[in-house]
């Protein structure tokens, strides 16, 4: 087990105007490198803030979370987050935009952009604008934009969230293929659970506000995954299960 | 049939269009031919009424004089003065005051108090402290331009988008590159309609401007021609004014559509 990153007792509260918030309770976990992970929790669980104090955006109130053996106190470029929404610069092309994200100015500049448009799919794109592009391709160049510095874990905050279910079904496989091109460890925050289920090699359930780990899920099927296979249906409702308390309700619909 | 239903949709948007376009034109001819017509039939008071074709007059005794390209540039000149001073001020003001919360909360009262004071009320200010010369004009003018540029700039520069700011942090840029390339662009669009508001107000406050120890400009026409009784002289420099500042906000929409092809 070769943890990257370790989360230690992450607890974080927010003072309100009267009194606080406690969002998480108190979360530990070791992520292991390469390894595809996704939270899953309802909504305000405290699953987007976790990943907040990951990225360094945020601090815990108490506890800390470590990224080889060192504390994360703010940002670094090795540590790569990509929002539900695309945040592209709108005055900005696609090129311009996937430009911007790079960290350490070379001669390679260039031909490093141009690779990673390649990478999401968007070559032909090279000058559109934001506004002239669809959201799942706003979102494959601000993936684009954040790959370019090659980070070791990428932060995924419901990416897919603000997609319809068909694009959502498709950027989930685009994001393996680029998992597996780059064999970065993910960590994917989501409310969708086929989605978790889809992608992970480990799903971490959180409980409601305050955001405690409820169960820790490994799913170890092979790769790509069949969503109607017996062993997929199988994981989902354990995970189901986690959520709805009364045990004699059948889950068998979707949400 | 298909084909005929596609002709009359098509027929009927051409139509639509020669309708928008008699109204726009139609009217003011229309009322132009009216106001005429009044006179010839007597029906005005010449000496406080100009005709039509009474005030072209003055026009063409204006420019075949020389006079009136004259006056025109006087006046075109301590605006474009006028407003490069006001709304260059404004534009380093809205700047600093948008980026520096510790400089805007020391300068709001002061500021504050001065903005609800228009130009005109500034005239006698000035005039008691720079006199009757070109500097007074051109301050009257500044002020004009300064308030809107400052204001539009400053709200431009403090709503940058959070979201934004946030995407710097995560890729590490420093604070220059955040100014440059994330807060300055997302201010444009603000910019832009601070500095056509500011023009505006700037050609507006021309008559003003030029209301005390003036002898040239369009407002001085103005005043001179009411003192001299003579109407269609003070409806030509209306018109002027009119006309000229709709010219100048059509370009700078123009200008400021093609800066923001982004949005």
């Amino acid at each position: 087990m070769n943890p990257v990153l370790e989360i230690d007792g992450v607890r974080k509260t927010f003072p309100l105007a009267k009194g606080k918030l406690e969002v998480l309770g108190g979360v530990s976990q070791k992520i292991e490198a390469g390894s595809f992970i996704s939270i899953v929790g309802a909504s305000g669980c405290g699953k987007s803030t976790l990943l907040r104090i990951i990225s360094g955006l945020e601090t815990a109130t108490e506890g800390q979370v470590r990224f080889h053996g060192k504390p994360v106190t703010e940002p670094t470029i090795e540590i790569g987050m990509i929002f539900q929404e695309s945040r592209l610069f709108p005055w900005l092309t696609v090129k311009e935009n996937i430009r911007f994200g790079i960290f350490k100015p070379s001669p390679r500049d260039d031909e490093l952009v141009r690779e990673h448009m390649e990478l999401v799919g968007l070559s032909d794109f090279a000058d559109a604008l934001p506004k002239q592009i669809s959201g799942g391709m706003q979102q494959r160049v601000s993936i684009a934009r954040t790959l370019i510095n090659c980070p070791e874990i990428l932060l995924l905050d419901e990416p897919f969230g603000a997609l319809d279910a068909l694009t959502r079904i498709q950027m989930q496989k685009e994001i393996l293929r680029i998992w597996q091109a780059q064999k970065a460890t993910m960590l994917l925050v989501t409310h969708d659970v086929d989605e978790a289920i889809f992608l992970s090699d480990r799903i971490i359930v959180l409980s409601n506000r305050p955001g405690r780990v409820k169960k820790c899920i490994p799913v170890e099927l092979s790769r790509p995954r069949d969503r109607n296979s017996a062993s997929f249906i199988a994981v989902r409702r354990e995970i189901y299960q986690e959520f709805f308390q009364n045990s004699d309700l059948k889950v068998e619909y979707y949400i | 049939m298909e084909k005929d239903t596609k002709l009359t949709a098509a027929r009927q948007q051409r139509v639509s269009a020669i309708v928008d376009y008699a109204l726009l034109v139609g009217t003011p001819l229309a009322i132009l031919v009216v106001w005429q017509l009044l006179g010839n039939l007597g029906r005005l008071n010449l000496t406080i009424m100009p005709t039509p074709f009474q005030v072209v007059g003055s026009f063409a005794s204006y420019i075949r004089s020389g006079m009136l390209s004259d006056n025109f540039f006087t006046s075109l000149h301590r605006v474009a003065f006028g407003f490069l001073l006001g709304g260059g001020s404004g534009l380093v003001l809205g700047i600093m005051l948008g980026l520096f919360p510790k400089f805007e909360r020391a300068s709001a009262v002061v500021l504050g108090v001065i903005r609800p004071i228009p130009m005109v009320g500034l005239v006698p200010l000035f005039i008691l402290w720079f006199g009757i010369g070109e500097l007074s004009k051109v301050l009257v003018i500044a002020i004009g331009a300064l308030w809107p540029v400052l204001l539009n700039t400053e709200s431009g520069i403090r709503n940058v988008d959070a979201k934004h700011l946030e995407v710097a942090r995560i890729l590490k840029k420093d604070r220059i590159t955040i100014l440059r390339r994330i807060i300055l662009p997302s201010a444009v669009p603000s910019l832009l309609t601070g500095v056509r508001l500011g023009l505006s107000n700037a050609w507006r406050g021309i008559v003003a401007a030029e209301m005390v120890g003036a002898s040239k400009g369009v407002g001085y026409l103005i005043s001179y021609a009411r003192e001299m009784s003579q109407p269609a002289v003070m409806f030509m420099g209306l018109t002027i004014i009119g006309v000229i500042g709709i010219l100048i906000d059509i370009l700078l929409l123009r200008i400021q559509n093609r800066m923001l092809s982004w949005t």
